[in-house]
Parts: C-alpha cells; structure tokens; sequence
C-alpha cells in the first residue's frame, strides 16, 4: 500500500511511541486493569488525538486515513488504549460537527489537546442496537435542563472529565425528539454506576452513567434540540471507521504471533509435503488484511472529500472486526496450547478481538446498513 | 425383506434417560451455580469431584470389580455433555478421571496396580492425572524427553511435563518417560507416580484462557523414584497405551465440546426470547434465527458423531476413525456455536454478567488438547487414504 508522506509520519509516530513507550507496560497494566489515562495525555501531546481536526481546535489537520493507521498501530501493542482512543473521540468528535464556537473553545480545544478526557453515553439498558429507543429524558427548567435516566457501557466513564450523552427532549417526536448533551463530571445529579467486567479489555474502564435529575445548563445542549440522533449517527460512522482500525491493529498483531510460529518451525522449508494447513491459514489471513486495509483506506477517502460515507465505513467495520476475529482464532490454532496460556499475548488478542464484532453497531447491524445503503444506490458499489 | 426401522435407532435407552436425566440435575444444582466464581479464582472443583465418586460417576468404564460403575461408552459420553454443559472445567476435569487416569490401569495395569488405585479413582476420593506433553513434545508424543532409568527395585525419573489438567489437585499420575532414546516409539513407558514419592515437583499453575478450574499445572521429576511394581504394562508398552488412551480420550472431549455448545445454545435461545429491540424480541430477526438454526443444527450433527464413535467402541469394532470425526467436527463447532451465543447477546455477551464469555473460552482448547484438529485431520486422512 502506497502511503503519502503524512500518513507515514503518523504512523511511524504512533508506532514508535506504541513499542517505545507502551509495550513495556501492557502486560502489568492489563493484568491489573489500569486505566490508560497517562498514555492518553500523553497521546494528546504528541498530537496523535488531533490528527483529523484542524490546527484552529489545537488540531493536526492531517486525513482520515493518518488518524487510523495511527490507532492501528497503538491496538496493535494495546487494544484497551486504542478503544480508550476510540471513546475519546466518541466524546469529542459530536462537539466538532455541532457545537457552537464557544462550546468548541470550552471543549473541544482541550479534548483535541488530550487534557481533557471524553466519553460518549448512547447505549442504555433497553436501547442498544436500536438507539433511536433511548428513554432518557431532559427537561428545560429555568434555564438548565434536568437529565434522568441510566445509560450502559459508556467507555472510560470513570475517569472522562466530559461526556457527550443522548436524552428525549420530546418524547413525542421519537427520533426526532433526542437531543445531545455535553455533561461534565462535576454535574449535580451525575454519577458513575458499576463498572463491567468483561472477556477482554480489561485496562478499558466499561461503567455505566445515572442521571439522577442531572442539572445542565442551557448552553450546553449540542445543536438544536431534536439534533441528537443525526449528530449520532455521523459520530458513529467516524467512530466505526475507528473501529475498523483498531481491529486491523489486532489482527496484524495475532498475524505477526503466526508468522514468529511458522518461521521458528520452519514452516516455510516444507510447505507442499507438511505445512499447507498452515500455509492456508498464513495465506488466507495476508489476503484479507490487505483487503481489510484497503476498504479503510477507501472509507477515508471517501470522508475526506465530504461526502456520505456510510456504507464505506460500516464496510470497513465489518470486514475489519470479523477479520480480527478470524485471524485470532487461526493464530490459537496454528500455535496450539502455548498460546491459550498468557505466556504468549495470543490469548488476549483473541478476547479483545471479539468486542469488533459489537461494540458501535454490532455485525448485523452493519449488514442492514450496508444493504440499506446499496439498494439505495440501485447496488452499484461503485459510482458510476 | 426389509423391516422397517430396522438396524438403526435414535433412541437412548431408558437407563441412557436416567442417566442424562440424573447428571443433567446434578449439574444445574451443584456444578452450574459455582461455575462463574471458580473460573476466576481458577479454583479445582474438589467438593464436585467427591460427590461425583458418590454417585458412580468418576469411574464411569471401569470395571465393577474395581469400584468402577462398568457402564457403557455412550454413558459416558452423556455424562461428560452434561457436566461440560454447566461447567467445562468440571467436564475435562471429569475426563480426565475417568478416562485419561483409570483407563491405562484398567486395560494395561497389573492385578495389583488395579487393585491399589482403580476404587479410590473411580470413588472420587483420590484425583488422577495424565503426563504426556512436554515443552519441546507435544502433538509429536514420540519424541518425548523425561527419562526413566532403571535401578534396582526403583525406576528414576527425570524431566518435564506440561499442560497436566487435575495436575494442581492430583494425587496419582499416569506419567509417560523413555527408558532408551534411541529407540524412538518402543522405548516408551508408562508409570503410576505418587504426588508423594520423592523428587516430584509441582512447578506452577497454567494460567490459561479457559477450563481454568482445572487445576493445570506443570510438573518436573528430579530423580523422582517410582517402584519397579509402577510400571503399567511392559517396557516399551506406552506409546501403544498414549494411543489407546487418547482414542477414547477424543471422545470425551467431543463430548465436551457438545456440552459446551449446548450450554451456550441454551443461553442465547433464552436471551433471544426476553431481549428485545425495535419494538420485538431479537428472535424474530433472521440473521438471530439464522445463528440459533445455525447452532443447534451442527450441535446435533455433532452429538450423533459423538455417539456413534462411543457406539462402535462398544461394539469392540475400530473407531479411531470415527473419534477423530467427532472430535475435529465436535471442537470446531462448539468454537463457532459460543461465538454465536455471545454475539446474539450483544454488549451484555461480552460482560461476565452473562455465562456465555465463558463458554466463549472454554470452547477454544476443545481444538486444541488430546490432539489438535490437524492432528485429527491427519488421523482421519490415514484411515481413509491407507498407509
Ligand atoms: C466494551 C464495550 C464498550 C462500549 N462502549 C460504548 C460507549 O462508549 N458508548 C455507548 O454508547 N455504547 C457503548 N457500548 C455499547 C454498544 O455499542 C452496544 O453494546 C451495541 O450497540 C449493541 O447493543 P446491545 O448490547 O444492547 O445489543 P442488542 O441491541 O440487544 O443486540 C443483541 C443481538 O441482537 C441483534 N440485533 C439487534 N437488532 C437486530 C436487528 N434489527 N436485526 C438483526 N439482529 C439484530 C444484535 O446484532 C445482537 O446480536 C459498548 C459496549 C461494549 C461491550
Ligand atoms: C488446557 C489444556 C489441558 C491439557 N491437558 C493435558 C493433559 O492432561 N495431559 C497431557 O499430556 N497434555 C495435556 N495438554 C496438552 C495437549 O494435549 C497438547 O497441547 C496438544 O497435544 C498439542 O500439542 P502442542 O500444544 O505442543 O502443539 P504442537 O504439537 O506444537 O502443535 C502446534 C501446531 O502444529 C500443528 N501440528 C503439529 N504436528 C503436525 C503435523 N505433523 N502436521 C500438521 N500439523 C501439525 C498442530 O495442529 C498445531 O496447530 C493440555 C493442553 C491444554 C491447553
């Protein structure tokens, strides 16, 4: 793949930083499930955080495409920071796409900076895949709004210093009638609920938010009231794109675990007569990581220019997270018994891996996107 | 004339019912209910152990003569599906006891062995072990390094073992060693060694991605000293005995990866049911559909696989082949099957609030332990092509 310089910049800082700085902690962080919140400020100086945003919100004004071989390659050495990376810009990106000048300076410079830590609170107990469905309510009362409800599995929840959350202004307009919020940590009425435990990703810190007659003030509602559910949707089709990157970042890992196997028994000396499981397995994953990156590095291009890219990011979402998956499991098995042990990082590739297939819209979910999105456009795939 | 019907059932029996019916209440009530908790702290079911020996269910093949219950291999089978269905920990666990442990003694071992360790394994009172993987010897069993040296009335062991389920909890271990490198397969031989006799060292617990709860450890023997009378067989006699052992080894472990499959089917089918989203529960969508039809179909392939290797093992008739078929179908689908369950129940899958992550792991050295799935491959590619 032919990168431009740029992207090479990011991603070799990314890297350096990821093998210099990262490595030697993953294994004790992870272990006692350490929330990664030095890395991430120090993520924000090196400007890793602003990559996509402009120099004017403290920002790198590089291209998508930059900002994801980045995360790539810090979930590469650590999945739990490049999904803290991932929520941070759940957090942050809805304020870029609707805030106002003042909210962008109060927040968004500092969530560029990485000196404020974001969070993003869509999901509750009974709306998930269907979040139009959300039933947390807000209610305009002398000039502050009062929040009531519980969300679930906001990422990084207790240690964001901001969240950006979604609540019915109107319960009678449906999707229409949610509106996004910028809560801050101090608010009256705001408080962090037990924390998951969870198959993988331990370092990331799951919870779940109350909203107990939350008080916000009136500024602080992003766009106008009943904006919430179209500010949501564009920050998860950037978010997915996020995902696909972290995704790919695992599955190169668990790769390179199976190339370090094969080479060490020497596979490749006896490919035809003892080795072609193997070999197929090698194969098939190098096939499908490139195509993996190549529909990312599509999706980007397609954002970059302005237009919708929906169906490319759910693409590359759902192409990247089965991979990763894929890719883990081939590894376990290429390795056999050694890697079920946390001897080797297989083990916890393979957890991690599974949330892709979840997390910002679940598998099936991309499937009804990307079909709703092609039959759209009569099923041509590409623009004629 | 052709009667109908004839020469093939679906059936269990009416003691195949009692049993299933028998171990499936057992396992909901004791072994379920702690399964979650000894899965993090990677505790050994022991207490589950000894009440399993109470009700015959640790000795399941050995003869009755010896404490054993003397039941039939589909039996077993059904018993191993059960207890992985609640627990696969407790499943391998189990396994191990009853086939890996007691089977060298009771098909290879002398009147004397027999009579010392077969009752207290098949009761439940003493936990046995298997010792065959190294680190340098794994799927390649003939090139395994631990010597035993002969002196005296005593064999001298010395080298390593990985990887040994029930090894933390154990008391007794089949343990495989060569008594002359030089001669490849034939110079392998099999021992019972006490936890007790000198020079054998517990080296740590595995900490593993799954069965967590089943006390693997790995072991060294420094010049650990075994009585001559330990010997099980003759010398040269143990690859002959690994093989036999772990032809019926498989079929635990497809029975393992059953029950696993089972248990996370079980789950996700009720979680379809209560979960909902747009306005219906999630089993109404296809692509849910599509993952439980996808389950339950190939878990019940499977099972069928499952008893028609324990079947024809019963007969007396070969069924390495057919093992082999039931493992490497078993294990791969139980990997797909739990992936399924976790994935239809979305976010709350991926918690430890819901038992399916567990399943999730447990299933994965389901294709791994008592030979890969290229290794049942390679079985399987042998009996069909020759040679
Ligand atoms: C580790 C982790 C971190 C997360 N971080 C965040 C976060 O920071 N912020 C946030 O807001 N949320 C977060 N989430 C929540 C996540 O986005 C949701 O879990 C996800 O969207 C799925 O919702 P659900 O869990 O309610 O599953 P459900 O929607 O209940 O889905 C259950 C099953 O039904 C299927 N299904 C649902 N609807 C359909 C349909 N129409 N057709 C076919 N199948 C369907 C799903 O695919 C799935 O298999 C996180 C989740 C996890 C596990
Ligand atoms: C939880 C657990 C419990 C276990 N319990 C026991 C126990 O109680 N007692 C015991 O003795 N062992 C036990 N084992 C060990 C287990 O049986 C071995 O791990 C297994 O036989 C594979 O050996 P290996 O891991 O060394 O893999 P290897 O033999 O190194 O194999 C690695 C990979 O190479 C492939 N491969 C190997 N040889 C060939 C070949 N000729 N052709 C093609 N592909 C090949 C394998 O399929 C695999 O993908 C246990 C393992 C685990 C994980």
């Amino acid at each position: 793949m032919v990168l431009t310089k740029q992207q090479n910049y990011w991603q070799n800082l990314a890297k350096q930083f990821a093998e210099s700085e990262v490595k030697p902690k993953v294994n004790e962080m992870e272990k006692q499930g350490e929330f990664p919140l030095f890395f991430m400020k120090k993520l924000g100086e090196l400007g890793i955080l602003g990559i996509g945003f402009p120099e004017k919100y403290g920002g790198q004004n590089a291209d998508s495409f930059s900002f994801i071989l980045a995360v790539k390659e810090i979930s590469k050495v650590w999945a739990s920071l490049g999904l803290s990376i991932g929520a941070h810009l759940l957090g942050t990106n809805p304020i870029y796409f609707a805030g106002t000048e003042e909210q962008k300076k109060h927040y968004l410079i500092p969530l560029v900076r990485g000196e404020m830590l974001g969070a993003f609170g869509l999901t509750e107990p009974s709306s998930g895949s269907d979040a139009a469905s959300s039933r947390t309510s807000a209610v305009s009362v002398n000039g502050s709004y009062l929040l009531n409800g519980r969300k679930v599995f906001t990422t990084s929840a207790s240690y964001a210093s901001t969240f950006v959350v979604s609540a019915l202004t109107s319960r009678e307009k449906g999707k229409k009638g949610i509106s996004a919020f910028i809560l801050e940590r101090n608010y009256p009425g705001l408080m962090i609920a037990k924390k998951e435990e969870k198959l993988g990703l331990r370092a990331s810190d799951t919870s779940g938010l109350i909203l107990d007659g939350c008080q916000v003030p009136k500024e602080n509602l992003l766009g106008l009231e009943g904006d919430g559910f179209r500010v949501f949707l564009q920050t998860l089709d950037a978010g997915r794109l996020g995902i696909a990157g972290w995704a790919l970042g695992i599955a190169e890992a668990a790769f390179e675990q199976m190339l370090d196997w094969a080479k060490k028994n020497e596979v490749d000396s006896g490919l035809m007569d003892e080795h072609e499981w193997e070999a197929g397995m090698i194969a098939e994953a190098a096939t499908k990581l490139e195509a993996a990156l190549l529909l990312a590095q599509e999706a980007c291009r397609v954002k970059d220019t302005g237009q919708f890219y929906i169906k490319e990011a759910s693409m590359a979402k759902y192409f990247a997270s089965t991979l990763a998956v894929e890719v883990c499991d081939a590894a376990l098995k290429i390795i056999g018994c050694s890697a079920l042990t946390n001897d080797l990082p297989v083990e916890r590739y393979f957890r991690d891996a599974k949330l892709g297939e979840i997390g910002e819209g679940t598998s099936e979910i991309q499937k009804l996107v990307i079909a709703r999105e092609v039959l759209k456009t009569s099923g041509r795939l590409v623009p004629a | 004339m052709l009667v109908k019907g004839a020469g093939i059932s679906f059936d269990l029996s009416e003691d195949h019912l009692m049993i299933q019916d028998m171990v499936r209440k057992f396992a909901e009530k004791e072994v379920s209910p702690g399964a979650g908790e000894r899965d993090r702290s990677m505790e050994f079911p022991r207490d589950i152990c000894s009440k399993l020996g109470e009700l015959g269910l640790m000795g399941v093949n050995t003869p009755t003569e010896y404490g054993g219950a003397g039941m039939d291999s589909i039996s077993y089978a059904i018993i191993i599906e059960e207890l992985s269905r609640a627990c696969a920990s407790t499943g391998v666990v189990a396994a191990v006891q009853n086939t890996l442990a007691q089977l060298p003694l009771y098909r290879f071992g002398t009147e004397e062995l027999k009579r010392k360790y077969l009752p207290d394994l098949a009761a439940g009172k003493k936990i046995g072990a298997y010792c065959l993987t190294e680190p340098s010897s794994g799927s390649d069993a003939g090139s395994l390094q631990t010597m035993a040296q002969k002196n005296g009335d005593f064999y001298f062991l010395n080298g390593q073992k990985l990887f040994v389920t029930n090894g933390m909890a154990a008391d007794f271990f089949i343990v495989y060693a060569t008594i002359d490198k030089s001669k490849g397969n034939k110079g392998i031989s099999a021992f019972v060694v006490e936890r007790t006799f000198p020079g054998f060292k517990i080296v740590r617990k595995e900490e593993m991605l799954g069965v967590r709860a089943s006390g693997t450890a790995q072991i060294a023997f420094e010049n650990c000293r075994v009585p001559v009378s330990n010997l099980i067989g003759e010398e040269g006699d143990g690859f002959k005995i690994a093989l036999t052992t772990l032809d019926s080894g498989r079929i635990s472990i497809a029975s393992q990866a059953v029950g696993i499959a089972q248990g996370a089917y079980d789950a996700a089918l009720k979680y379809s049911k209560e979960r909902s989203q747009f306005g219906k529960t999630i089993s109404n969508f296809q692509f849910v559909q599509e993952m439980l039809v996808d389950m339950i179909t190939y878990i019940e392939a499977a099972r069928l696989l499952v008893y028609r290797s324990s079947y024809l093992k019963d007969k007396g008739v070969p069924f390495s082949k057919e093992a082999s078929m039931a493992k490497y179908f078993a294990s791969t689908m139980s990997e797909k099957a739990t992936s399924h369950a976790l994935q239809i129940h979305g976010g709350y899958g991926y918690t430890k609030d819901y038992p399916v992550e567990r399943f999730y792991r447990d299933a994965r050295v389901t294709e791994i332990y008592e030979g890969t799935t290229e290794v049942q491959k390679m079985v399987i590619a042998r009996n069909i092509l020759g040679g």
